[in-house]
């Protein structure tokens, strides 16, 4: 179920769930570019001259920069990031929604710092052009603009979800998960 | 400000914070920051943060996580691992409490694959467990056996949990996989030896299974599996025998599991890989969120120089490698009651490798020994992890005090298994020496 009273919060849950699938498909890239690479590295096995993708190492870096940053701010709608509840569970309902109001706040900023200094690596790398050298000078600034925008949009979920404590019709939740995300 | 006092007091707000439900990640995120903007300047701080958060993301050494998670998703969703529990179950049901060793056996070589302990558990409560009550096995140790074996997954490579230990500490990916190796055989053994024991001592456990298997049903069975001893071969082979890196053999185990879920579900019918690739690159997300909170408080902590005083604080309690393992044992076993594995290892490893390193403790040795706290603590009541996977997944079929008491034996067997590893460190380092000197 999707919550859309605010015009706004729907499209930063449409633009969330569409880094979503991008951030999927950039896993799917890493692990054709690793995989064929491999199969490259290790032609001459079967006699055949080994032939390496050139730049894979720079691209899958940057396609894990993609499947990362552009995932968070869909695992925050979906309330996946980790946090321990036991305690803050025990507390009774208006302790809860302060509680829940601190760790939105919390979250805007640290995500809010790492946005400002992202953007602002980005748009140097970007102005001075880096890249990493290789056999294909590998650009370097898409992936560091890629980050800004990443803890961008997680940052305005957040504020979305400190606004969406006391005051429902900004609440940007994602209840569609399907699967339960597991890590351990 | 003290910059000593601002490290501890920031030691000390982290798990004010954790117990807020602050998530683990910004907990330790906002703390680093603020610490080292009070205790190293605003320069130090800004510069941190330009560079950590790319640095651990942008790093294709650490791509080797999302491919394994990756492998792991897909393996799953492959179905693959009903039929390695059909082939050990049709092997082992000749011997008294047969399903208890399929479970095992299963989880071991499933583990070979995954490195998800609840997505093990889960995956063999929702096979195994029917059958078990069906056969009239004992509910409390079906329930327990398959908690416990779950944990193999953080043990046997692909580990995700050794990936994120080698980063956090900055270790070989590939030494501590292989390293694995040997302690998660020898964890599997000691649990079928714990059954067998168990089973002759009170036989009504495991009621004999009337139902008599021919060889070419065992050799059919058997002869489904072996895409998971190819996988297996090219994952380990690839990074023992150094033919390539543990990033590219992790994209080529996630290729492999990919090609087998196209082969097991006759192409893209289903719409089964969308959710995969999602389940996969959000599962990536949440372990890289944390680890970049967990390196930003790191480095607060060594700026300010709390990990010098704090090293020699602990190193005055537990000044040999035995008696520090030991305290470090007990402290993840009280910790594993109350926080998940990843963000428990990512909190706890900046204040303790520095002391690793300083008692010349080897960090692969370390490195397994914490892997086993953690396999441990995800069956340790009251909160250990797998413990709610596989009660989510009996569907009421049993309760919390069935699962809590079910593996109570594979907690004492696993305590034997640690006490294996800290008396003799070599079971776990010999075979990455092996890889060194190839």
């Amino acid at each position: 179920m999707i919550e859309h009273r605010h015009r706004v919060g729907r499209w930063v849950l449409r633009v969330s769930r569409a880094c979503g699938f991008l951030s999927g498909t950039a896993l799917l890239l890493m692990m054709v570019a690793g995989a064929s690479d491999v199969i490259g590295t290790n032609l001459d096995i079967i006699g055949l001259p080994s032939s390496p993708v050139p730049a894979v190492f720079e691209f899958m870096a940057t396609m894990m920069v993609v499947t990362v940053f552009l995932a968070t701010a869909l695992a925050q709608a979906r309330r996946s990031h980790i946090r321990v509840e036991v305690i803050v569970d025990l507390l009774p309902p208006g302790g809860r929604k302060f509680m829940e109001l601190i760790q939105h706040l919390l979250s805007a900023v640290m995500w809010g710092l790492i946005a400002w200094f992202g953007w602002k690596a980005g748009f140097h790398s970007f102005a001075v052009g880096e890249f990493a050298p290789g056999l294909i000078n590998f650009p370097v600034w898409p992936s560091r603009l890629i980050l800004g925008f990443g803890a961008t949009l997680m940052t305005v979920q957040c504020l979305f979800d400190v606004a969406g404590v006391y005051l429902p019709k900004f609440r940007v939740t994602d209840e569609t998960a399907a699967h339960d995300l597991s890590i351990s | 400000m003290d910059p000593l006092f601002i490290g501890y007091l920031g030691a000390g707000l982290l798990f004010v914070f954790l117990a807020a439900g602050i998530p683990v990640a910004v907990a330790m995120g906002t703390i680093g920051i603020g610490g080292m903007l009070l205790g190293a300047g605003p320069l130090m701080t800004m510069g941190q943060l330009q560079v950590l958060p790319f640095w651990v993301v942008n790093n294709y050494a650490f791509a080797v996580l999302p491919m394994f998670v990756l492998m792991g998703v897909l393996a799953e969703t492959s179905g693959i691992t009903a039929q390695v529990f059909r082939a050990a179950d049709l092997w082992l049901r000749q011997f008294r409490g047969g399903l208890y060793q399929a479970v095992i056996v299963g989880s071991a070589v499933f583990a070979a694959i995954s490195g998800s302990t609840i997505v093990n558990a889960v995956v063999f409560t929702r096979i195994a467990f029917p059958q078990m009550i069906k056969f009239g096995y004992s509910k409390r140790l079906s329930i327990g056996t398959i908690a416990g074996s779950g944990s193999f997954a953080a043990m046997i490579p692909p580990s995700i949990t050794m990936v994120i230990y080698a980063i956090m500490t900055e270790q070989s990916v590939g030494q501590l996989l292989i390293a694995g190796v040997i302690p998660g055989i020898l964890t599997a053994a000691i649990y079928l030896f714990g059954i067998a024991v168990m089973v002759r001592f009170k036989p009504d456990l495991a009621p004999p299974i009337g139902v008599r298997v021919t060889w070419p049903e065992r050799w059919q069975a058997a002869g489904q599996v072996w895409p998971i001893l190819i996988l297996m071969l090219v994952v380990l082979g690839g990074i023992y025998s150094g033919l390539f890196p543990p990033s590219a053999a992790g994209a080529a185990g996630a290729f492999g599991a990919f090609c087998l879920a196209v082969f097991k579900k006759r192409g893209f019918g289903g719409g089964w890989l969308v959710p995969a690739l999602q389940d996969a690159a959000s599962i990536s997300c949440l372990i890289f969120v944390i680890l970049i909170g967990g390196l930003l408080i790191s480095r607060m902590l060594v700026v300010v120089g709390v990990i010098d005083d704090m090293v020699l604080q602990i190193t005055a309690i537990a000044s040999s490698p035995l008696s520090f393992m030991i305290l470090a044992s007990i402290l993840y076993l009280v910790l594993g009651c109350f926080l998940d594995t990843t963000s428990m290892m990512v909190v706890t490893l900046p204040f303790l490798f520095p002391v690793v390193v300083s008692l010349d403790i080897d960090p692969i040795w370390f490195g397994i020994v914490l892997v086993k706290l953690i396999e441990i603590s995800v069956v340790t009541p009251p909160v250990g992890i797998n413990l709610f996977a596989v009660l989510g997944a009996v569907d009421k079929q049993a309760t919390y005090k069935d699962v809590a008491f079910g593996v109570i034996p594979f907690i004492v067997l696993d305590l034997i298994v640690l006490a294996l590893l800290i008396l003799f460190p070599e079971l776990a380092t010999w075979l990455p020496q092996q890889m060194i000197s190839g």
